[in-house]
């Protein structure tokens, strides 16, 4: 089949205490979302601060627990209770410092998703190691390196190493290149591109930067207030926005009148 | 390496060092009585004097040096080691396992600690065993409660999520990703927990209740002193000054890596 | 018209360890005319915030600065903190990058308006400074300023945050507005409005507008004449309206890799290599490393800040297609 992930009526509430009052508000995060994802596609998922975007993909990576819905991987409900399954789908962090433990070197961070699924070691290990900085466009210099020894750039690479040598299906990255300068921001978007392109990988792509999404994406879903506005193919969005909220994202990009 | 930590690891050394070479530096039996030369002054033969027994300050005092530095290492070694397990095992798993621990924690801490351990050593009988265990014992709620402070915001960082992305196994990341990264105020509060230990056990030997004789204690020197103030000064003035000097060396420890620690996280983030 | 800003070979650096500095600014000269808007552009490192903290005298500790900074005539670089304070809010006010941080969580936006103008105006009356506060929210675009005026920080959004940033900033008339970074941590859609807001009251208050930011698109969008720094150097002094305006090699390839949204193709053009290491002075061009149009001189000599016509840059080789 087409799809490889398929969200049907998706549904994630939570509940916020006020400490001062004891008032419970529910904050519709997720409020009834239904999409799908092609295999080798790239899908942008827009939206701004409260959208649901972050929540949506938290969801689909296990992070969270949905409410109601249906998340479906190639046809057959999400589960993460093997290795294999939990290998399958990926989760790169906006927040490319936090993501790497501090007490951990590269190679470390590079080893142990190589140990701990395929079992790999000496020569092999070492080898693979050496292969997935490579295509990261890194090289073994990196490999004595402690997170903080190293730009935000180079962390970010070294994250989304870790997360291919789990040879995923699915790559969810979280605004992995907002933190990041421009100049580093187009080396790091040119590798998606790439990964998408050579190892035909699937990617949800989360952003709030349209000129991202024009560049990267096949598809692009935009979200507000927990619901989805409009989806459909980058080109046909761009070109001829059918929702209102669409139109105003698309003016507010520094440019678009030039 | 600044410099509170290199004094302190100095003195610490020095320390180590007498209670390690006891038997090379000394030339009496610290048991050894002889009632003639009893409460005699410091003097070359004697350099600090003798007590009412007659036995050598200066020996027990080196051999008293083994008592309290292996009493505060091992006693604070097991007030870790239950603290930082009780305190990750309630801050990674939450919920009411956390809630239990920590109302647990609340008891005993309205318990004077002091008075627990008097009553503790009275009931079971003052030994060195005794003492290190129970010191342990009831001092790890402070660092339990630390750690799961560390670990619950800890818990929230991405990294922590991707090493269950990853589908590591619960045990590995509470050790590998959690506890590893909470060294630092582990080992602060090891070097403070030394110098408490240090002088719980003196006081402990001090009111008769820690380290018997004939077995010297810094404590119970001084507790032999105290009937002698005004006669015998040194009974009282070097087991005092070692105490403080102990104290002291790990305290400069302590605070040198606390400090050492907090520039270089700043930078570091 | 006068020339409200002057600086003069300005150099900052800070110092890290014992034998180690790190180069923020070097030699830096600038004029900004009284009314002009300006944005300075770059990426991390490149020195932009310390250039804006400088024009305040805002230092860290182990900053060291020389060189001459003029506001309206004035050298603000050797006055004491207490003159400096009339020259801080009422001749030049500053907004920064996130609203949230630069508020003091226990006060409240009333406290908060209220005390820049009774420190810069000396106005004690209540009935005064409410109406003043609520003009100045009001101005800031916050329709409903009486709500924001009794309400705290974390109760606002953070464009209502940054607007009370901008009040706060104009509560005491400043002639010259810097503007580090102000949009970076709010949503696009209420970037736009502020932007909106920072034209609008230029016009209004015939402000100094200085925009710092690392969005070349952004800085279009506020000023004609942009600034663009790399390694805290200034390599172009222009007037930028789009690509082809762009001399220097970094600035058109600041406007190649930046996602054209009106492109259809699925590429991505990159500027290979890092960013510069800011520990080392080295002779030669600091962008050489990376640039398509390098040649043998940019490695050996350091290219001065030349003036061609009516602009300024700093490269022997600027592209002229």
């Amino acid at each position: 089949m087409k799809e490889l992930l398929v969200i049907k009526n998706l549904k994630k509430y939570f509940l916020i205490e006020n400490v001062f009052s004891g008032k419970k508000d529910i904050v519709k995060a997720v409020d009834d979302v239904t999409f799908c994802v092609e295999k080798e596609k790239i899908v942008a998922l827009v939206g701004e601060s409260g959208s649901g975007k972050t929540t949506v993909a938290r969801c689909i990576a296990g992070l969270e627990t949905k409410d109601t819905g249906e998340i479906l991987y190639e046809g057959k409900e999400l589960s993460f209770d093997t290795k294999e399954k939990r290998r399958k789908i990926q989760y790169i962090f906006q927040d490319s410092m936090g993501s790497l433990n501090p007490r951990m070197r590269v190679k470390d961070v590079i080893e142990e998703p190589l140990k701990f699924h395929f079992d790999l070691k000496g020569e092999e290990l070492k080898n693979k190691v050496n292969e997935y900085l490579y295509s990261v466009g890194l090289n073994e210099n990196f490999k004595e390196k402690f997170p903080h020894e190293l730009s935000g750039g180079q962390r970010q690479r070294i994250v989304i190493a870790r997360a291919l040598t789990m040879q995923p299906s699915l790559l969810i990255a979280d605004e992995p290149v907002s933190n990041l300068d421009v100049s580093i921001q187009a080396q790091i978007l040119k590798l998606f591109l790439d990964l998408n392109k050579k190892e035909k990988l699937t990617i949800l792509f989360i952003t709030h930067d349209l000129r991202i999404v024009k560049n990267l994406a096949d598809y692009v879903i935009v979200m507000k207030k927990g619901k989805i506005v409009e989806m459909g193919e980058v080109e046909s969005v761009f070109s001829k926005p059918k929702s209102e909220y669409t139109k105003v994202l698309l003016s507010s990009i520094p440019g678009m009148d030039r | 390496m600044n410099k509170m930590i290199l004094s302190g690891l100095i003195l610490i050394i020095f320390l180590f060092s007498i209670a390690l070479f006891a038997p090379f530096i000394t030339k009496y039996d610290y048991k050894e009585q002889n009632i003639n030369l009893r409460l005699q002054p410091p003097s070359k033969e004697h350099l600090f004097g003798t007590d009412e027994l007659g036995r050598d300050v200066y020996t027990r005092m080196v051999y008293g040096a083994r008592i309290s530095m292996s009493v505060g290492i091992i006693a604070v070694l097991i007030s870790t080691i239950l603290g930082v397990l009780i305190g990750a095992i309630s801050g990674y798993f939450g919920g009411i396992l956390d809630n239990i621990i920590m109302r647990i924690v609340d008891i005993v801490l309205t318990i004077p600690v002091l008075f627990l351990i008097l009553m503790l050593i009275v009931y079971l009988g003052p030994s060195i065993f005794n003492i290190m265990v129970i010191i342990g014992l009831t001092s790890w709620t402070d660092i339990a409660r630390i750690i799961r402070a560390e670990i619950l915001s800890l818990k929230k960082q991405p990294f922590v999520e991707a090493a269950k992305l990853m589908g590591l196994k619960k045990r590995t990341i509470i050790f590998k990703y959690l506890i590893l990264n909470t060294l630092g105020p582990v080992i602060v509060y090891m070097t403070f927990g030394v110098s408490g230990a240090i002088l719980v056990e003196s006081g402990l030997s001090f009111l008769g209740l820690g380290v018997q004789p004939p077995y010297p204690s810094w404590g119970n020197i001084l507790m032999s002193g105290k009937d002698y103030i005004h006669s015998a000064w040194w009974l009282i003035t070097f087991p005092g000054i070692a105490i403080f000097l102990a104290v002291f060396s790990f305290n400069l420890l302590g605070e040198g890596i606390r400090d050492y620690l907090n520039p270089k996280l700043r930078n570091e983030r | 018209m006068k020339d409200i800003i002057e600086i003069q070979n300005l150099n900052v650096n800070y110092l890290i360890k014992k034998n180690e500095n790190v180069y923020a600014l070097k030699d830096i000269n600038l004029k900004i005319k009284k009314g002009e808007t300006v944005a300075i552009v770059g990426e991390s490192g490149c020195g932009k915030t310390t250039l804006a903290n400088s024009l305040i005298k805002l230092f860290t500790l182990n900053a060291e600065y020389y060189g001459s900074i003029k506001i309206d005539g004035e050298e603000i670089l050797n006055k004491r903190e207490k003159e400096l304070q009339k020259v801080r809010g009422e001749k030049i006010a500053m907004i920064f990058q996130e609203p949230g941080a630069s508020l003091n969580p226990v006060f409240s936006i009333k406290e908060q308006i209220e005390e820049t103008i009774k420190e810069h105006k000396e106005i004690k009356d209540k009935a005064i400074l409410k109406n003043m506060s609520i003009n100045l929210l009001k101005e800031a675009g916050l329709k409903d300023a009486e709500r924001i005026y009794n309400s705290y920080p974390h109760q606002l959004s953070g464009g209502e945050q940054q607007r009370v940033m901008i009040a706060i900033a104009l509560s005491c008339s400043p002639q010259i507005l810097i503007a580090d970074e102000p949009t970076t941590a709010l949503d696009v859609t209420v970037q736009a409005q502020i932007i909106k807001l920072l034209k609008n009251l230029r016009e209004k208050r015939k402000l100094t507008t200085i925009l710092i930011t690392h969005d070349l698109y952004l800085a279009m969008e506020l000023a004609e004449r942009i600034i663009v720094m790399y390694a805290g150097e200034i390599v172009e002094d222009n007037f930028i309206k789009s690509k082809k305006d762009a001399k220097h090699p970094y600035t058109r390839a600041l406007f190649e890799i930046i996602p054209d949204i009106k492109s259809n193709k699925k590429v991505f053009k990159v500027i290979p290599g890092d960013i510069e290491d800011m520990r080392e002075i080295k002779n030669q061009c600091y962008f050489a490393n990376r640039c398509k149009y390098a040649k043998k001189i940019c490695f050996e000599k350091h290219p001065g800040l030349k003036k061609e016509k009516n602009y300024f840059i700093r490269c022997y080789f600027p592209v002229k297609r």
